[in-house]
Protein backbone atom coordinates (compact mmCIF):
# COMPACT_ATOMS: atom_id res chain seq x y z
CA UNK A 1 0.00 0.00 0.00
CA UNK A 2 0.73 3.04 -0.49
CA UNK A 3 0.71 6.88 1.76
CA UNK A 4 0.49 10.31 0.93
CA UNK A 5 -0.43 13.39 2.60
CA UNK A 6 -2.26 15.88 0.69
CA UNK A 7 -3.96 19.26 1.91
CA UNK A 8 -3.51 17.63 5.18
CA UNK A 9 -5.78 14.66 3.91
CA UNK A 10 -3.88 11.09 4.22
CA UNK A 11 -4.68 9.18 0.65
CA UNK A 12 -3.69 5.70 0.79
CA UNK A 13 -4.13 3.06 -1.83
CA UNK A 14 -2.32 0.34 -3.47
CA UNK A 15 -2.35 2.00 -6.97
CA UNK A 16 -0.94 5.66 -7.47
CA UNK A 17 -3.25 5.91 -9.93
CA UNK A 18 -6.04 6.13 -7.83
CA UNK A 19 -4.02 8.58 -5.43
CA UNK A 20 -3.48 10.58 -7.94
CA UNK A 21 -6.96 10.73 -8.85
CA UNK A 22 -8.02 11.92 -5.33
CA UNK A 23 -5.21 14.49 -5.22
CA UNK A 24 -6.72 15.95 -8.48
CA UNK A 25 -10.33 16.09 -6.91
CA UNK A 26 -8.55 18.22 -3.62
CA UNK A 27 -6.97 20.34 -6.00
CA UNK A 28 -9.54 20.70 -8.14
CA UNK A 29 -11.76 21.84 -4.73
CA UNK A 30 -8.43 24.27 -4.01
CA UNK A 31 -8.55 25.94 -7.31
CA UNK A 32 -12.05 26.77 -7.56
CA UNK A 33 -13.08 27.58 -3.75
CA UNK A 34 -10.81 27.11 -1.11
CA UNK A 35 -13.19 28.06 1.85
CA UNK A 36 -14.49 25.04 0.58
CA UNK A 37 -11.00 23.08 0.73
CA UNK A 38 -10.68 24.00 4.72
CA UNK A 39 -14.13 21.87 4.88
CA UNK A 40 -13.09 18.92 3.37
CA UNK A 41 -10.43 18.86 5.35
CA UNK A 42 -12.27 17.66 7.84
CA UNK A 43 -11.79 14.49 6.69
CA UNK A 44 -8.71 13.02 8.32
CA UNK A 45 -8.24 10.20 5.26
CA UNK A 46 -9.37 8.53 2.50
CA UNK A 47 -8.71 4.77 1.99
CA UNK A 48 -9.08 3.33 -1.55
CA UNK A 49 -10.02 -0.84 -1.40
CA UNK A 50 -8.40 -2.34 -3.92
CA UNK A 51 -11.41 -3.71 -5.40
CA UNK A 52 -13.38 -2.60 -8.41
CA UNK A 53 -16.65 -1.11 -6.10
CA UNK A 54 -18.77 1.86 -5.70
CA UNK A 55 -19.55 1.06 -2.03
CA UNK A 56 -18.83 3.52 0.51
CA UNK A 57 -18.56 4.92 3.72
CA UNK A 58 -17.55 7.31 6.23
CA UNK A 59 -15.27 6.06 9.43
CA UNK A 60 -16.27 7.61 12.45
CA UNK A 61 -15.22 9.04 14.41
CA UNK A 62 -11.60 9.17 12.79
CA UNK A 63 -13.50 10.89 9.49
CA UNK A 64 -12.16 8.38 7.23
CA UNK A 65 -13.57 7.49 4.01
CA UNK A 66 -13.14 4.68 2.73
CA UNK A 67 -14.23 3.82 -1.15
CA UNK A 68 -13.60 1.46 -4.25
CA UNK A 69 -11.83 1.81 -7.45
CA UNK A 70 -15.16 2.06 -8.95
CA UNK A 71 -15.99 5.33 -7.48
CA UNK A 72 -12.13 6.66 -7.68
CA UNK A 73 -11.28 5.59 -11.51
CA UNK A 74 -14.78 6.33 -12.78
CA UNK A 75 -15.79 9.44 -11.70
CA UNK A 76 -14.69 12.75 -13.53
CA UNK A 77 -12.59 15.37 -11.40
CA UNK A 78 -15.72 17.24 -10.85
CA UNK A 79 -17.80 14.20 -9.52
CA UNK A 80 -15.12 13.08 -7.12
CA UNK A 81 -14.70 16.57 -5.60
CA UNK A 82 -18.42 16.88 -4.96
CA UNK A 83 -18.29 12.99 -3.24
CA UNK A 84 -15.74 14.82 -0.47
CA UNK A 85 -17.76 18.17 -0.45
CA UNK A 86 -20.55 15.25 0.40
CA UNK A 87 -18.87 13.67 3.45
CA UNK A 88 -16.91 16.91 4.16
CA UNK A 89 -20.52 17.86 5.54
CA UNK A 90 -20.97 14.65 7.47
CA UNK A 91 -17.97 15.60 9.58
CA UNK A 92 -19.08 18.61 10.56
CA UNK A 93 -22.38 17.19 11.24
CA UNK A 94 -20.57 14.45 13.43
CA UNK A 95 -18.62 17.36 14.82
CA UNK A 96 -21.69 18.73 15.62
CA UNK A 97 -23.09 15.90 17.96
CA UNK A 98 -25.28 14.61 15.48
CA UNK A 99 -25.39 10.44 14.63
CA UNK A 100 -27.46 10.75 11.27
CA UNK A 101 -30.08 9.20 12.68
CA UNK A 102 -32.76 8.36 10.25
CA UNK A 103 -30.49 9.38 8.02
CA UNK A 104 -31.32 12.68 8.59
CA UNK A 105 -27.62 13.95 7.50
CA UNK A 106 -28.14 13.27 3.78
CA UNK A 107 -30.69 16.02 2.55
CA UNK A 108 -27.95 18.43 3.65
CA UNK A 109 -24.87 16.77 2.09
CA UNK A 110 -26.55 16.01 -1.05
CA UNK A 111 -27.63 19.78 -1.30
CA UNK A 112 -23.74 20.76 -0.65
CA UNK A 113 -22.91 18.31 -3.06
CA UNK A 114 -25.49 19.26 -5.59
CA UNK A 115 -24.36 23.24 -5.50
CA UNK A 116 -21.22 22.57 -5.73
CA UNK A 117 -21.48 20.65 -9.03
CA UNK A 118 -24.17 23.46 -9.93
CA UNK A 119 -21.17 25.91 -9.91
CA UNK A 120 -17.49 23.57 -10.45
CA UNK A 121 -19.41 20.43 -12.50
CA UNK A 122 -20.74 18.89 -15.71
CA UNK A 123 -24.59 19.89 -15.95
CA UNK A 124 -25.44 15.60 -16.11
CA UNK A 125 -23.56 15.05 -12.56
CA UNK A 126 -25.97 17.98 -11.21
CA UNK A 127 -28.83 16.98 -12.57
CA UNK A 128 -28.21 12.93 -11.83
CA UNK A 129 -27.03 14.19 -8.01
CA UNK A 130 -30.66 16.42 -8.04
CA UNK A 131 -32.35 12.92 -8.72
CA UNK A 132 -30.84 10.84 -6.19
CA UNK A 133 -32.14 13.63 -3.59
CA UNK A 134 -35.12 13.74 -4.97
CA UNK A 135 -36.21 10.20 -4.78
CA UNK A 136 -33.92 10.05 -1.35
CA UNK A 137 -31.55 7.41 -3.13
CA UNK A 138 -30.02 6.80 0.60
CA UNK A 139 -33.31 5.29 1.72
CA UNK A 140 -33.77 3.34 -1.41
CA UNK A 141 -30.21 2.35 -1.42
CA UNK A 142 -30.85 0.76 2.37
CA UNK A 143 -34.46 -0.14 1.72
CA UNK A 144 -33.55 -2.05 -1.61
CA UNK A 145 -30.97 -4.36 0.17
CA UNK A 146 -31.94 -6.47 2.93
CA UNK A 147 -30.45 -5.79 6.46
CA UNK A 148 -27.83 -8.70 6.59
CA UNK A 149 -26.08 -6.92 3.67
CA UNK A 150 -26.10 -3.49 4.66
CA UNK A 151 -24.41 -5.60 7.70
CA UNK A 152 -21.70 -7.08 5.74
CA UNK A 153 -21.22 -3.66 3.71
CA UNK A 154 -20.45 -1.98 6.71
CA UNK A 155 -18.37 -4.58 8.66
CA UNK A 156 -16.28 -5.34 5.32
CA UNK A 157 -15.18 -1.70 5.15
CA UNK A 158 -15.27 -1.31 8.54
CA UNK A 159 -12.61 -4.15 8.82
CA UNK A 160 -10.53 -3.48 5.24
CA UNK A 161 -10.05 0.21 7.50
CA UNK A 162 -9.04 -1.78 10.77
CA UNK A 163 -6.50 -3.51 8.22
CA UNK A 164 -4.69 -0.33 6.99
CA UNK A 165 -5.65 1.88 10.40
CA UNK A 166 -1.13 2.39 11.39
CA UNK A 167 -1.32 3.99 8.11
CA UNK A 168 -3.56 7.08 9.51
CA UNK A 169 -1.26 7.35 12.93
CA UNK B 1 -22.89 -3.13 12.42
CA UNK B 2 -19.36 -2.54 13.37
CA UNK B 3 -19.61 0.05 16.36
CA UNK B 4 -18.00 2.57 14.61
CA UNK B 5 -20.31 3.49 11.80
CA UNK B 6 -23.98 2.31 11.37
CA UNK B 7 -23.82 0.48 15.00
CA UNK B 8 -23.21 3.88 16.70
CA UNK B 9 -26.68 4.56 16.78
CA UNK B 10 -27.18 6.65 13.73
CA UNK B 11 -27.19 5.15 10.33
CA UNK B 12 -23.85 4.68 7.76
CA UNK B 13 -22.76 7.69 6.07
CA UNK B 14 -22.71 6.18 2.13
CA UNK B 15 -22.72 8.47 -0.52
CA UNK B 16 -23.69 8.42 -3.72
CA UNK B 17 -20.24 6.11 -5.00
CA UNK B 18 -21.26 5.08 -8.70
CA UNK B 19 -21.45 7.99 -10.57
CA UNK B 20 -23.39 9.02 -13.43
CA UNK B 21 -22.56 7.43 -16.83
CA UNK B 22 -20.39 8.88 -19.15
CA UNK B 23 -21.72 11.10 -22.02
CA UNK B 24 -21.95 9.17 -25.15
CA UNK B 25 -19.93 9.46 -27.94
CA UNK B 26 -20.83 11.94 -30.71
CA UNK B 27 -21.96 9.38 -34.15
CA UNK B 28 -19.32 10.74 -36.65
CA UNK B 29 -21.38 13.26 -39.14
CA UNK B 30 -22.22 11.32 -42.42
CA UNK B 31 -20.22 11.15 -45.11
CA UNK B 32 -20.32 13.93 -47.65
CA UNK B 33 -21.60 12.69 -51.13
Amino acid sequence: MRKILNYKITIVARSPKDIKGVCNALSFIEKNNKSLLKKVQKINGVLIRSIHSYDNELILPEKIWVCGTGTVRESSVSYLASLLIHESVHCIKYEQGSLNKNFRDEPVAYRAQIMFLKKYGEKREYLYVTKLLKEKYWKKNFISISKNENIKSTNNLYNYYKKYTSFFH
Amino acid sequence: MSEKTGGRGGNPTKGPGKPPPPKPPKSPPPPKK
